[in-house]
C-alpha cells in the first residue's frame, strides 16, 4: 500500500514538473555601447551586449520570455538546438514573430550537449549586436574537467546599419572592395615576373577574370568590419585569465553576419574537443577557420604566466578579432602579423588552363564553368590558409564524431543543389532561384537523404539548417562528424547526409546574412510519414537540379 | 504517430494554411541615381553637358529615367547635329541575364528653336566580358527615322581611387532630318576618356579630353551653319551617384 501511494505520488511529481525546469527572460531593446572608444548603437538583450549566455542543462524542460522593446519586429532562432519547428524562431516560417511590445514564450526540452548560441532572425538585428551564447551541459557532466571555461563569440560590427550596406550592395556590388586589382599592379606584377611563360600567365589570367567580370580579390561582399571578441574591440581587448598550468576550456562561437575567420593563439595548440556543440576525437591543431554560424570547443593549457593573444583573422586579411589570455587584467601578448589572404585562384572558379587549352573563351560564361567532379578532394577541404611550415590547421576531414549512440544511415535518395548568385546584382539563390522564386524542398519523415551542394559562385557559403544536424561526408566512413553549419568553397562541392527525423519546416541557407536576405534560404519540409501533407512545391522540375533515386 | 509529431503536424496544417510565407528577398525595392556634368572647353562651342541617370525597382524589373542635355555658353540648347540636344528618357527595364538589362520606353528630345523629336526605344544596358559598360538604344520618332545610340565605357583603376576611363559614343540614323540637322548613315562620333579621383565612391571630380568628329550629310549640316565639325575639347566636372 505504502509503495503503491510512493509510487503515485512520484508519478504526479514527475508528470507535473520534469527532472528540471528553467525560466529565462530576455528583453530585446536598443543600447548604445563603447566599441573601442566608438559609440554604437546595438540592439541588446537584457541591455547586454554581446548578449548573455544561456547555460542551460541537457534534459531540461526550458521557458524563455522574449520581451520586445524595440519599435519593430523581432524573434530569436537557437542556432543548433533541437526542438519543435514552431519554436525555432524563424519570422513566416516558423512563427509569426515577435511585436514590438509583446512577449513571445518559447518552451521546449533540451536534447542535447553544447556549445550553440541563438540570434535574431529579423531583418539586419543580427549584424548589429542581436546574438548571444548558449552552454548546455551533458546529463553526466563536461566529457573534459577543466580548471576555466570561456566563451568567445566571434562577430564583427558595423558602423553603417544592414540597411545601409544591403542598399549599396544593391546599387554598387563592389562599393566594398577596396583592394581590386589595378593597372600599376599589373605592370608591377610584370617586372617582377622571371620568365616570358611568367608573363604570360599574369597576363591569361587577367584576361581569364576580366572575361568572368570578376575580380579575385573578392573575398567578402562587406568590409569595414570591426572584429570583436565577446562583444569587445580589439583595442578594448577583452582578457580571460588564467593561473600558469591550467586546463582552460575556449567555446569559439561565430557570430557574424558576414566575416570568416582563421583563428589561432600563437604560443598555444589548441585541442579542438567539440565541432557544432558535438563531441569530436581530440585533434590538436595551431589554427582553424571558422565560418558563419559554427562553433569550435578547444582546450588550452598555458604553461607560462604571460599573455597570450587569441587572433581570429577574416578570412579577406582586414582586419581581425583580438583577446588575451593573461595570469593578471590589463596585459597584452603580441599581435601575430597578418598572413597575406588566400586569392581566389581560377582553380577555385572551377577552372584549370590545362583543361582549358583550345576552349573558346567568347563562349564561356561563369554560369556555364566546369566544376569539380564529386571525387573527395572537391567534397572535403582543407581550408587555405597561408599557415607556416610545421603548423597544422584544422580540416573537415579531421573531424570525426565521438557520439556513438546514433546510426549512420544511408541515403535513400540524392539531391543536388547548386549555389548560385548575380555578383553583378547583388542576390543570391539556391539552383538560380531566390527564396521568394522557389520556398520549399519537401521531404518526408525518417527518410535518409544525401544533398550534394555545388558551389557555382565565388564565395565561401556557410549553410545552415534548422533544426536538423547533417552528417558531413568528409571521407571518415562511419567517423563522419554531424554539424549544423558547413562551409562550401568557391567552385567546390561539399555533401550531407540528413536523416529527416525532425517533423516542420526548417529553414536552410547560407549564414552570410546579406546572401540570406536576397534570397539563398530555403525551407525544408519534413512531412509526417503517414500523413504527409500536400507537397508545397515541385522547385526543381524546372530549377535544372537534378534529383536521383537509389 | 507520437504526441510531439502530432503537435508538429497541427502546427504545420495551421502556418500552411496561412498565406504564403513572405519572403525575405521579395518585394525589395531599391533604387539609384547617377548624374554627370562637365564643362567641355572649346573656343567657339563652350558648353555645358549633363547626364543623369536613375532606376528604381528590384532585382529583375526597373524604372529607369534618364535625362542629358548640352547648353551652350549663350543659353542655347545645342543640338550636336542632332544628335543631343535636352534629352528626356523613360523607360521599363527588365534583367535578361547575368550582366544584362534590356529596356524599353519613351523618349523626348527638344533642340533648338522649340523643335522637338518624340518616339519609342529599346534597347540593353550592362556589363560586357572584361568590364566593358555598354548601353545600346535603337529609336524610331515621329519623323519615321531609326536612330542607334552606343556608349561604350570602360574603367582603368590607376590606384583604388584614381581611375580612367576611356569612353566612345556613337549614333546611326536611318535617314536625313534636315530640321535638326541630322543626316543618315553614321552622323557623329566621339573618343575620350576621364580621368576621376573618387573622394568618397560617391562623388568623383574629373578632368579629360575628348575629340568629337560630325560624318557623313551630318557634318556638312553642321558646317552649313558655321559650326566645326570636329572638335578636340579638354573636359572638365563632377561625376556623383547616390
Amino acid at each position: 500500500m505504502i509503495s503503491y501511494l510512493r509510487r503515485a505520488l512520484a508519478v504526479v511529481l514527475l508528470s507535473a514538473s520534469p527532472a528540471f525546469a528553467g525560466t529565462y527572460d530576455l528583453v530585446i531593446d536598443r543600447t548604445a555601447v563603447r566599441i573601442d572608444g566608438q559609440e554604437r548603437r546595438v540592439f541588446s538583450i537584457n541591455g547586454q551586449f554581446a548578449g548573455p549566455t544561456l547555460r542551460w542543462k541537457e534534459g531540461e524542460e526550458v521557458t524563455i520570455n522574449v520581451t520586445n522593446r524595440l519599435t519593430e519586429d523581432t524573434s530569436i532562432h537557437w542556432h543548433g538546438i533541437l526542438l519543435p519547428f514552431y519554436m525555432d524562431g524563424v519570422p513566416m516560417v516558423s512563427f509569426a514573430g515577435i511585436k514590438p511590445g509583446e512577449t513571445f514564450t518559447y518552451r521546449f526540452r533540451v536534447r542535447q550537449a553544447g556549445t550553440y548560441w541563438y540570434h535574431s532572425h529579423s531583418s539586419g538585428q543580427e549584424q548589429e549586436g542581436m546574438y548571444a551564447p548558449i552552454v548546455v551541459e551533458p546529463t553526466k557532466g563536461e566529457r573534459y574537467k577543466v580548471d576555466r571555461d570561456y566563451v568567445v563569440m566571434l562577430s564583427d560590427q558595423h558602423a553603417m546599419s544592414a540597411g545601409a550596406i544591403l542598399r549599396k550592395l544593391k546599387q554598387e556590388p563592389g562599393y566594398f572592395n577596396d583592394r581590386r586589382r589595378t593597372l600599376p599592379g599589373l605592370i608591377r606584377d610584370l617586372a617582377k615576373a622571371k620568365s616570358p611563360e611568367e608573363r604570360q600567365r599574369i597576363i591569361r589570367d587577367r584576361l581569364d577574370w576580366g572575361d568572368m567580370r570578376m575580380d579575385p580579390t573578392d573575398l567578402a561582399d562587406v568590409t569595414g568590419y570591426t572584429f570583436l571578441v565577446n562583444g569587445r574591440g580589439p583595442s578594448d581587448n577583452w582578457t580571460g585569465l588564467f593561473k600558469s598550468g591550467e586546463k582552460i576550456r575556449l567555446r569559439f562561437i561565430n557570430g557574424s553576419a558576414m566575416s570568416i575567420f582563421d583563428a589561432r593563439i600563437p604560443g598555444l595548440k589548441l585541442r579542438v574537443v567539440q565541432a557544432d556543440g558535438q563531441d569530436i576525437v581530440p585533434i590538436e591543431v595551431d589554427e582553424f577557420r571558422i565560418g558563419v554560424g559554427e562553433t569550435y570547443d578547444v582546450i588550452v593549457e598555458p604553461r607560462e604566466a604571460r599573455a597570450y593573444t587569441i587572433h581570429a583573422a577574416s578570412i579577406d586579411r582586414r582586419g581581425a578579432a583580438r583577446g588575451t589570455l593573461a595570469p593578471r587584467p590589463g596585459m597584452s601578448g603580441p599581435i601575430p602579423e597578418m598572413r597575406p589572404p588566400s586569392l581566389l585562384t581560377m582553380a577555385d572558379m572551377g577552372m584549370n588552363h590545362a583543361a582549358m587549352a583550345g576552349m573558346d573563351h567568347s563562349k564561356m560564361d561563369h554560369s556555364a564553368m566546369a566544376m569539380p567532379t564529386d571525387n573527395a578532394d572537391g567534397l572535403v577541404h582543407a581550408p587555405p590558409v597561408n599557415a607556416s611550415p610545421g603548423e597544422r590547421v584544422l580540416g573537415y576531414r579531421d573531424l570525426r564524431r565521438l557520439d556513438r549512440t546514433y546510426p549512420l544511415k544511408s541515403p535513400d535518395r540524392t539531391i543536388e543543389l547548386r549555389l548560385t548568385g548575380n555578383m553583378d546584382k547583388f542576390f543570391w539563390s539556391f539552383d538560380d532561384r531566390k527564396y521568394s522564386e522557389s520556398p520549399t524542398i519537401d521531404f518526408v519523415e525518417d527518410e535518409t537523404v544525401r544533398l550534394v551542394l555545388k558551389n557555382e559562385t565565388m564565395m565561401n557559403h556557410p549553410i545552415h539548417l534548422h533544426g536538423i544536424f547533417m552528417d558531413l561526408d568528409n571521407g571518415a566512413g562511419d567517423d563522419r562528424p554531424r554539424k549544423h553549419v558547413v562551409i562550401v568553397p568557391p567552385g567546390r562541392s561539399v555533401a550531407v547526409t540528413i536523416q529527416m527525423t525532425e517533423v516542420g519546416r526548417w529553414p536552410f541557407h547560407c549564414h552570410l546574412m546579406f546572401h540570406m536576405m536576397t534570397g539563398m534560404f530555403r525551407e525544408f519540409v519534413v512531412h509526417p510519414r503517414g500523413a504527409p501533407l500536400p507537397v508545397t512545391t515541385a522547385p526543381h522540375s524546372e530549377g535544372g537540379s537534378h534529383v536521383h533515386k537509389h | 504517430m507520437s504526441t510531439s509529431t502530432r503537435k508538429a503536424l497541427v502546427a504545420l496544417l495551421l502556418l500552411g494554411s496561412a498565406p504564403p510565407a513572405l519572403a525575405m528577398d521579395d518585394g525589395a525595392i531599391f533604387w539609384r541615381f547617377d548624374g554627370l556634368v562637365e564643362r567641355r572647353f572649346h573656343d567657339l562651342t563652350p558648353t555645358v553637358e549633363w547626364k543623369a541617370k536613375g532606376w528604381i525597382g528590384d532585382d529583375y524589373n526597373k524604372l529607369r529615367l534618364e535625362s542629358s542635355g548640352v547648353i551652350a555658353d549663350n543659353g542655347q540648347i545645342d543640338g550636336e547635329g542632332g544628335t543631343k540636344g535636352v534629352d528626356s528618357r523613360f523607360y521599363y527595364s527588365r534583367l535578361i541575364s547575368d550582366f544584362w538589362d534590356a529596356k524599353l520606353g519613351i523618349q523626348a528630345t527638344v533642340f533648338g528653336h522649340g523643335l522637338s523629336r518624340t518616339g519609342f526605344v529599346a534597347g540593353f544596358e550592362g556589363l560586357a566580358p572584361f568590364g566593358f559598360h555598354v548601353d545600346a538604344v535603337a529609336g524610331v520618332n515621329q519623323t519615321g527615322i531609326a536612330t542607334l545610340k552606343l556608349d561604350i565605357d570602360y574603367d582603368i583603376l590607376l590606384s583604388q581611387k584614381l581611375i580612367a576611363t576611356p569612353f566612345v559614343e556613337a549614333m546611326v540614323a536611318s535617314g536625313d532630318d534636315r530640321a535638326i540637322d541630322l543626316g543618315s548613315g553614321l552622323s557623329r562620333f566621339e573618343i575620350g576618356a576621364r580621368l576621376r579621383y573618387e573622394f568618397a565612391k560617391e562623388f568623383a571630380p574629373f578632368i579629360g579630353v575628348s575629340f568629337e568628329q560630325f560624318t557623313g550629310p551630318t557634318a556638312s549640316y553642321v558646317a552649313a551653319g558655321n559650326e566645326p565639325t570636329s572638335k578636340l575639347r579638354a573636359i572638365a566636372g563632377i561625376k556623383i551617384w547616390f
